[in-house]
């Protein structure tokens, strides 16, 4: 399965996230200086996470609040039911990659 | 009185004024249309939007609306109302966000209207909601002037520099004395009060005259032995085409009766100075402005550095919002002295503003008597005195500063406006109710008063 460049760890900001423009796309977080990777869209309304507050490994979605652990894409709270896939993450030579599946891929992936 | 075809003015000579204008709720009505979504209306400062999703809530005329940074840095300005029932889609005064979830039902919206996500969609509605119909309503024209916001619902009316015309030649006083910008203090003041609204716009207009009645108490408490400043006898008022004004003295040693401290003064002397060279001596260090309007509800008191709107909360309410604008070459020690002098006198507790809203409240509130509305009011100060000619270089009409040429100028463009109608009225009178079977038509006709029906036709 294709590991694919999310960003130069450097340019992820404490507490912000990347979109990997995927098919679904994919989100990665940096969160207490770790780095995680979970489906970017929202299991309750159809939202981008990456759009959403990270704190203490936690994403709350923007719009309705719903609350996911970034280490097991588990729904935490309301109105969220359904959990979210994780992707694994490694950092290499500074940057950040993450592995999805061949049937993701986008053409182009940029 | 009737108003005759939306006048102001009671007279042909246009210097008595119709005291319903002040009072009448049709007339409120029709103003919010042909006033207000028509004009180019001021919204907030650029400072105030760092990044973008920044945000700021206010009104046009009485349509709530949110100013917002988009991620290109344009400013987007959509109705704060959720198109499902109407509720408030942000309740904050300012802050960031990415995005705006209705509190009722939880739509959710773009911080450019667009509608973004519908809770339980699929089981609410199927595939029968179009997301692109649904959004919140854009304001179509948003433009700037050297940090100034301003919104318009017309898509006809000139672009903002040309509305404003020679206003900016007095406006860049306050907005770019020196050519390094300025910055609005955080936190915009906000707070209601009794009175029409058009009485603070067209008092800081044009109206000099009430200062040392309204505020002698003021005065007299911060200079005890009445050493304060006196009135000299020669300032001006200016009045523009637009119906905007404002008025001011010769650079007499204005600044030097603020009762600053030394560092402050000189830093005002200073700038004066810098001014000179950026904006020519007759509008810096040759006169100070001190009250202004440009029309409909966008007001400034240049020598408080500050600048505010009056949104009209129906026809006997306002609400004020009221920014410190300081600019950026001030050092922090100037800043807060020149803030803190804003606040005593303008902010919600300032002295000044306490004694004005006084005079809005029981002027209002004294409009709508029976006996009281039959009787105009004088707005004739200075008719036929002839301009002022001590102050050759300032563009529009100039007059002596006891005189109402502002206020007429004011209303002469409100009749203007108040005499078409707004399309959106027909709309408006024409809803569903009124097309509906008669067994289930309300008898709104009969609701009507017969002054009402006279205004509308
Ligand atoms: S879309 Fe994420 S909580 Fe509703
Ligand atoms: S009123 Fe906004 S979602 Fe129902
Ligand atoms: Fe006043």
């Amino acid at each position: 399965m294709p590991w694919i460049r999310a960003c130069a760890g450097g340019e992820l900001e404490e507490g912000d996230a990347v979109v990997v423009p995927s098919q679904p796309p994919v989100a990665v977080f940096h969160s207490d200086g770790e780095f995680y990777a979970t489906a970017d869209t929202c299991t309750h309304g159809k939202f981008s996470l990456a759009d959403g507050f990270v704190e203490e490994a936690v994403v709350e979605c923007a719009l309705h609040s719903a609350k996911f652990c970034l280490r097991t894409g588990k729904a935490l709270t309301l109105p969220a039911t359904e959990p979210l896939r994780t992707f694994p993450v490694r950092v290499e030579d500074g940057a950040v990659y993450v592995e999805i599946d061949d049937a993701m891929m986008k053409e182009p992936v940029s | 009185m009737s108003l005759q075809r939306g006048r102001a003015f009671a007279d042909d000579a246009e210097t008595l004024i119709d005291r319903s204008i002040f009072s009448d709720p049709v007339l409120h009505r029709q103003e919010l249309g042909r006033v207000f979504a028509r004009s180019w209306l001021f919204l907030a400062h650029e400072s105030q939007f760092a990044k973008a999703g920044d945000f700021f809530t206010t009104y046009m005329g009485a349509d709530p609306v949110i100013v917002s940074r988009q991620r290109d840095g344009s400013y987007k300005v959509v109705l704060n109302s959720c198109r499902h029932r109407g509720m408030r889609v942000c309740r904050y005064d300012s802050g960031n966000a990415k995005a705006f979830t209705c509190p009722y039902h939880g739509w959710s919206y773009g911080t450019d209207g667009a509608l973004l996500s519908v809770p339980e969609e699929e089981a609410a509605y199927g595939d029968g909601l179009d997301h692109a119909a649904w959004g919140l309503a854009a304001v179509p024209r948003v433009e700037t002037y050297k940090g100034l916001v301003f919104g318009t619902w017309d898509t006809e009316i000139p672009p903002l520099a040309e509305y404003l015309g020679d206003f900016t030649y007095y406006l860049d006083v306050l907005l770019d004395p020196d050519g390094e910008g300025t910055t609005a203090a955080a936190g915009v003041h906000r707070w209601r009060m009794r009175g029409n609204w058009k009485l603070g716009a067209e008092q800081f207009a044009g109206d000099m005259y009430h200062a040392y009645s309204t505020h002698l108490s003021s005065m007299i408490a911060e200079a005890p032995n009445s050493k304060g400043i006196r009135p000299p006898a020669e300032g001006f008022q200016v009045g523009l085409p637009g119906g905007h004004g404002l008025g001011g003295y010769p650079g007499y040693p204005y600044w030097h009766a603020q009762g600053f401290s030394a560092e402050v003064e000189d830093w005002i002397g200073n700038m004066l100075e810098r001014a000179a060279e950026h904006l020519g001596p007759a509008r810096t260090t040759g006169a100070v402005f001190i009250h202004g309007t440009a029309f409909p509800n966008l007001s400034l008191l240049w020598n408080r550095w500050t600048l505010r709107v009056w949104h009209p909360k129906g026809p006997d309410a306002m609400e004020v919002h009221s920014w410190s604008i300081l600019p950026k070459s001030a050092p922090p020690a100037v800043r807060r002295a020149l803030l803190l002098d804003y606040q005593r006198h303008f902010s919600a507790s300032g002295t000044w503003e306490q004694d004005d809203a006084e005079q809005w409240n029981y002027s209002t509130n004294g409009s709508d008597g029976f006996v009281t509305s039959s009787l105009p009011l004088h707005y004739g100060m200075g008719i036929g005195r002839g301009p002022n000619k001590d102050f050759p270089e300032f563009p529009g009409t100039v007059d002596t500063v006891y005189s109402e040429i502002n206020q007429r100028h004011f209303y002469r463009r409100w009749s203007e406006l108040m005499a078409v109608p707004h399309p959106a009225e027909k709309a408006a009178s024409e809803t569903p109710a009124s097309r509906a079977p008669a067994s289930e038509t309300p008898a709104s006709e009969a609701l009507l008063t017969e002054s009402a029906k006279a205004v509308i036709a």
